[in-house]
């Protein structure tokens, strides 16, 4: 059962990153996107080298059938472990796009502009755009027709993550300074050192940049 | 997040064991482990410990801090200082998991349970405490809170959000009453 080689080849990742990386990385994104207040930019590649070694695996383990217990059943379990995680961290990201499908499509489109990493992948992209028309013509069928013209559009809520807080924990050696927004005087903004491996109740804006970048791990 | 998620993502730190099989090197996703050799000492994590434990093929070692000595320490300084003592990561998940799973290899089971029972209760009325202090003011929209651990964090989101909604329901009906 040789690994490493079948890893990683076909996406954008650097080449020698090894699987135990990419399981590292997906667990630190899995719980970063858990602990979000909105939608992270997409792993979708770890997502999908993880699929694939699921599947490889299993066909490797179908092959080998009843022959040694324990070796069989720690790869088993481990597959089990690694697609929980997948499934659990596609099931908030689909969570979190139902919620508002709208603000979602809207958001990666700004980025897109702007060159920032996607926020949504291209199924989940698909997704969204499925999810709002399917809710757009429910309202359509069940209340909106029978409303007076004025009354027959229905705005996108624009959630406000500005005062979402969030734990976060400092991971990398040198962030520095981070601005926050300070209370008492509205225009002003407040500097805070941030030193490695404190942890700190902040707004969600204040990090972002961070948690992207991965310096900065939500708690 | 919730209990469960963090136990499993605790289920991935490392524990020493003693296997009580010969086994050569098996190759997994996360990483290679072994080769077994019985009675001599490794590191495995921890899911991989609690499953061969089931299959009765090693014992685990429990880890320095959950002497019921280092426990003892833990606790009386989380009782001395006013900020929460640096616990080793995953502290409450690993307990749960060993005190589950692995009964027979802690030492003295039911004096750690209870200390720690005793250092999560402590350190909670601590966040409560302090979170009544940052939720009733609003000079800052930061606070430090060094050495919290995930379940902590996980536990106190849910109180924090309904604050939040609170606050949003408050300022409805104040904008919406005539003066």
């Amino acid at each position: 059962m040789n690994i490493d080689d079948s890893a990683a080849d076909d996406v954008d990742f650097e080449e020698s990153i090894t699987l135990e990386e990419v399981i590292r990385k997906m667990t630190m994104m899995w719980q970063n996107e858990l602990c979000a207040p909105c939608l992270l930019p997409t792993q979708m590649g770890l997502v999908d080298i993880l699929l694939d070694q699921i599947k490889g695996m299993e066909d490797n383990i179908g092959r080998q059938a009843d022959k040694m217990q324990l070796r069989i059943s720690l790869h088993r379990m481990e597959l089990q472990r690694i697609s929980f995680m997948t499934s659990d961290y596609m099931r908030c990201r689909l969570q979190k796009i139902e919620s508002n499908p709208n603000d979602a499509i809207d958001q990666h489109q700004r980025r897109t502009q702007e060159n920032q990493s996607e926020l949504l992948s291209e199924t989940e992209l698909q997704f969204a755009r499925e999810y709002a028309n399917a809710e757009a013509e429910l309202f359509e069928k069940t209340v909106l027709e029978f409303m007076p013209a004025a009354l027959k559009k229905v705005s996108v809520p624009r959630p406000d993550h500005q005062d979402d807080m969030v734990y976060a924990k400092v991971l990398g050696e040198d962030i520095g300074n981070v601005a926050i927004p300070d209370w008492q005087d509205l225009n002003a903004e407040m500097v805070l050192e941030m030193e490695k491996s404190s942890c700190h109740l902040i707004p969600f804006q204040s990090v972002k940049h961070y948690v992207e970048e991965g310096t900065v791990q939500l708690l | 997040m919730n209990a469960e998620r963090c136990e499993f993502l605790a289920g991935n730190s490392l524990i020493e064991v003693i296997p009580s099989i010969s086994d050569s090197t098996i190759f997994l996703i996360s990483g290679d482990i072994g080769p077994f050799e019985a009675g001599v000492p490794c590191k495995l994590p921890i899911w991989i410990a609690i499953l061969m434990k089931r299959k009765h093929n090693c014992k685990l070692v429990a880890p320095k801090w959950m002497e019921v000595d280092e426990l003892k320490k833990i606790l009386t300084s989380e009782t001395e200082n006013q900020g929460l003592a640096s616990l080793p990561d995953h502290f409450f998940e690993i307990t749960h998991m060993l005190v589950r799973d692995a009964t027979d290899d802690i030492f003295e089971v039911e004096a750690v349970k209870s200390l720690v029972q005793d250092i999560y209760d402590r350190r909670d009325a601590k966040l409560r405490t302090s979170a009544m202090a940052f939720l009733s003011q609003n000079s800052t929209c930061h606070a430090q809170l060094d050495c919290v651990q995930l379940l902590e964090t996980s536990s106190a989101r849910a109180t924090l959000e309904a604050c939040k909604q609170m606050g949003i329901v408050i300022r409805n009906k104040h904008e919406s009453t005539p003066l």
